[in-house]
């Protein structure tokens, strides 16, 4: 992921080109390090991937793990073919975020995150702010692909092109997405004031 | 929490940090390990059998691919007995024979039991994990339509059937579809609403279709799709319909076995309906009717695998999700498309995504075709005047204009509709009219409907005689020549190949400015000319010319398609362009923006002698403005009592030409050649006054008043 594509996505947002943050550093590093085999990718990319899909799923980071642990054993057993992808990390996101698009749909384990929720939500992480409960509790109230864009964009510091692979629709989506989702938080976080 | 919104929200940065924050930790040693089975703390074990995995510690995550196969024994076993109680079931509620049938044939193929409400073709031995949707659409579902038109080898008495079926024999493809069962349903529309042919692989997305929902059209709607096109515009209607179609079969009077194997015809989709009807019945404490006895079986016989349930109540609850989901599928479907509008001569581009009502669905190839040309689409709204024109859809499109004049690329977005219901329609879409809107800040700003009574030749398709670089290399070399003593300049040329197949030959100039341009706009027809001998000599298969030409400062001047397929062209010229191909009123200081308004203003403009602005009101006029006026001062025309009674709108085959009639009453004194004074007067119903929008305004047709 080049900063230079990463700053022409945020021109066409409108938004600030802040240049290369620790996480971007890092994937861009790992993306360009190694690709080689399924450990050095899940090496680059798990962590990151789990709690991106934690956020989105309001915090239920073992479903987000559930879906991104069978995202790399899809991809190992499938290493022949997706190895030879341009960016396996891409297909990797894409099929865990449909793993965990599949999960949200059962009921009964919709039941369970909601039980999971409720005793996360006892335990405060350390060093989290009042306003990021709020924004926390906002970025709930999105909707799903807006929640989604949002956090691969600015928590997994994907370009708009990766976010739109990964979410298998259009750049133009995204930055709707992503624009709209800037506009209700704003709007609700402004509210909430 | 407000803190930094002021002005422009949470900056970037805060929400980023903010987020980071917010993001549980993770802990990824071990991880690795035992996802592999690997037990972190110790040394690595060989893997499981066939790469198959089991994490320790961590339940199981992983699934085999879907099974479309035979059921093991004990499976087989439990299948025959629960297969041969349903049998009994409905033998005793008098099911007809055709249902019985269909019924029995299916369980064979897809009938489960499992502790989790399933879906057709759902593996029954692997309760954690329905046969997956979403995962399986995003990795799978694109390949497999791809695979499905696979051919049998040579030797195989299959090869080249011209029987699509004979496709659906041994096609592991199309079983791995459908035993995605209901999940693959949204992606396999999504596939038909954005891509679907004629070809043999789209005609078998369809029979999956059908096979997934064990519906089969032409059994149910008597309707004998030949082709994806001609299915999806009828499966989209018949969707629709289905509240109205299962209530009125089970409100019919009641006959066991017709109603039951009617219903049961209707397929999967009639599913919430069905158990609607029967909730509605419950509510009405009336729950011995025969239909509501006989409710849990046929539902039973439109899901199989569904839980068994001895009452509706019952099957709703242990069915819920599946009756969700079917919901979602029939009322649900909308589609998206999203693009950028094309670049404008300041290289500004928007980005819009256009949601397309379910109702409106089997139109999205058209929206398609006009979103990858960078046409700003809005919506799709019901036609108007669809009685007289037929089945069509309304595009609204959204204005570039800014003041009260169109913008050219206002202009040229309706020819691209047209083409594209043209292209649409040739694909074998339902669609005989298009009509087209504009909204611009919110407002109606005109509509029109275009009969789509044309046809591209196929020859246009055929091998063209030069490569698109070789056509745009020559067209650039002579257009260039043919310009050299003109004040265009010829700056950009490409030669392009759309999707359908067409080659677009788009041309950039500048001039230094609409004066210049005006003196020398015959010289333009160099374009049409060198296409022309291109296509002719080379055969370069140059369907559609594109012309913008700007002035130096930016400012459009006229901007033209010439579509040599559909043997049309559209232009927008700026106002100072009066010479060249369409002759010209004078500027106008008016703008009348209805066709109301235009003969209002025009009849004001005669009465109080203002003829520079009546005779700007015309559309076209045979005579210059000398011979106009003089006319016109020897009538001295005055106009008493003007009334409009309403106005009719038309089209014409152009859709930039829109046409409308306004209903007027009226006295009017002239005089004769002869010097005498007369008055005629047109009392009610009064008469049509036709009148015609010419880049954004309306004007007064010259020959219809006379």
């Amino acid at each position: 992921m080049g900063n230079e594509r990463r700053d022409r996505d945020m021109e066409q947002l409108g938004l600030d080109a802040i240049g290369g943050t620790g996480v971007s550093r890092a994937l861009a590093a790992a993306s360009a390090a190694d690709a080689s085999s399924p450990e050095s990718l899940f090496r680059a990319h798990y962590r990151t991937l789990v709690r991106s899909l934690a956020l989105i799923s309001g915090g239920d980071s073992e479903t987000a793990a559930d879906a991104v642990g069978d995202a790399f054993l899809q991809l190992e057993q499938n290493w022949d073919r997706i190895s030879t992808y341009d960016d396996p990390a891409a297909w990797i996101r894409r099929v865990a975020l449909n793993r965990l698009s599949n999960r949200r749909r059962s009921l009964a384990r919709r039941a369970g995150a909601l039980l999971r929720l409720q005793s996360q939500r006892d335990e405060t992480p350390q060093g989290i702010r009042a306003t990021d409960l709020a924004l926390k509790d906002e970025l709930g109230r999105l909707p799903l692909k807006q929640r989604t864009a949002v956090v691969l964009f600015y928590f997994a510091d994907l370009s708009v092109a990766e976010v739109a692979e990964a979410m298998s629709i259009t750049e133009g989506a995204v930055n709707q997405h992503l624009h709209r989702a800037r506009e209700t938080l704003r709007k609700r976080l402004e509210v909430d004031q | 929490m407000s803190r930094g919104m002021s002005d422009r929200g949470m900056s970037d940065q805060e929400l980023r940090d903010a987020l980071h924050r917010l993001a549980p930790d993770v802990k990824e040693n071990g991880v690795w390990e035992s996802l592999h089975g690997e037990d972190a703390a110790g040394p690595s074990r060989a893997p499981g059998p066939a790469g198959r995995r089991e994490g320790i510690g961590r339940k199981s995550v992983g699934r085999r691919p879907p099974t479309v196969g035979r059921p093991s024994q004990t499976r087989t076993r439990r299948l025959l007995s629960l297969g041969a109680a349903v049998v009994v079931v409905l033998v005793a509620l008098g099911f007809g024979v055709n249902a019985l049938v269909q019924h029995l044939r299916q369980d064979e193929q897809v009938l489960v039991i499992s502790d989790q409400p399933m879906q057709p073709g759902s593996g029954a031995n692997e309760p954690t994990q329905p046969v997956s949707d979403a995962d399986a659409l995003a990795d799978r579902l694109q390949e497999l339509i791809a695979a499905l038109p696979t051919p049998y080898p040579a030797d195989d008495v299959r090869y080249a059937s011209s029987n699509p079926y004979d496709y659906l024999e041994d096609n592991p493809a199309f079983d791995e579809i459908v035993a995605m069962g209901y999940d693959a349903l949204p992606g396999l529309d999504r596939h038909l609403a954005t891509t679907a042919t004629a070809g043999l692989g789209d005609y078998l997305v369809c029979a999956a279709i059908e096979s997934i929902t064990r519906c089969d059209l032409k059994q149910v709607e008597g309707f004998a799709w030949a082709d994806s096109r001609t299915f999806w515009g009828r499966w989209n209607q018949y969707l629709k319909r289905m509240p109205t179609l299962v209530d009125e079969i089970l409100e019919r009077d009641p006959s066991f076995w017709i109603q039951g194997e009617e219903i049961v015809k209707l397929g999967a989709p009639a599913v919430p309906y069905v158990v609607e009807y029967a909730d509605r019945i419950d509510e009405q404490q009336d729950s011995g009717i025969p239909v509501l006895l006989r409710i849990p079986a046929l539902l039973s016989t439109l899901v199989p695998g569904s839980e068994q349930a001895a009452t509706v109540a019952e099957f709703k609850a242990r069915n819920a999700e599946v009756i969700d989901q079917l919901k979602s599928y029939v009322e649900d479907r909308s589609v998206e498309v999203s693009g950028d509008t094309w670049s404008t001569s300041d290289s500004i581009t928007t980005t819009f995504t256009v949601e397309i009502a379910p109702e409106f669905v089997q139109f999205s190839g058209l929206v398609e075709h006009l979103v990858a040309q960078g046409v700003a689409v809005a919506e799709l709204r019901e036609m108007p005047f669809a009685e007289e024109y037929g089945t069509g859809v309304e595009v609204v499109l959204r204005s570039e204009a800014t003041g009260p004049r169109w913008a050219p690329e206002d202009v040229l977005a309706t020819h691209l509709v047209f083409r594209a219901a043209v292209l649409e329609k040739m694909a074998r879409t339902d669609i005989d009219a298009v009509g087209v809107a504009f909204v611009g800040q919110g407002e109606v700003e005109s509509q029109s409907v275009v009969p789509i009574d044309k046809t591209i030749d196929p020859d246009w398709y055929a091998t063209p005689g030069l490569t698109l670089e070789e056509a745009a290399q020559r067209a650039t070399t002579e257009i260039s020549a043919g310009l050299a003593s003109s004040p265009f300049d010829l700056v950009e040329l490409t030669v392009i190949q759309e999707p359908d197949g067409t080659r677009v030959l788009r041309a950039r100039l500048t001039v230094a400015g609409v004066p210049e341009a005006n003196e020398s706009i015959d010289d333009l027809n160099v374009v049409g000319a060198v296409v022309g001998a291109l296509n002719d000599e080379h055969q370069a298969k140059i369907g559609v010319v594109r012309t913008e030409v700007s002035a130096t400062d930016g400012e459009p001047v006229k901007w033209s398609i010439g579509d040599l397929q559909l043997k049309s062209s559209t232009w927008w010229q700026a106002e100072g362009i009066t010479e060249g191909t369409y002759p010209r009123p004078a500027s106008l200081s008016e703008a009348p923006l209805s066709p109301e308004a235009c003969v209002l203003t025009q009849v004001e403009a005669i009465n109080n002698h203002d003829w520079p602005l009546a005779y700007s009101l015309y559309a076209s006029t045979p005579l210059e403005y000398g011979d106009w006026l003089k006319e016109h001062v020897e009538a001295d025309e005055v106009y008493e009592d003007f009334a409009v009674h309403g106005t009719e709108f038309l089209s014409e085959t152009l859709l930039d030409k829109t046409v409308a009639l306004v209903r007027v009453t009226y006295k009017v004194h002239f005089t004769l050649p002869g010097g005498q004074r007369t008055v005629v007067e047109v009392a009610e119903p009064g008469e049509d006054w036709s009148v015609e929008k010419v880049d954004g305004l309306w004007r007064v047709r010259w020959l219809p008043r006379q």
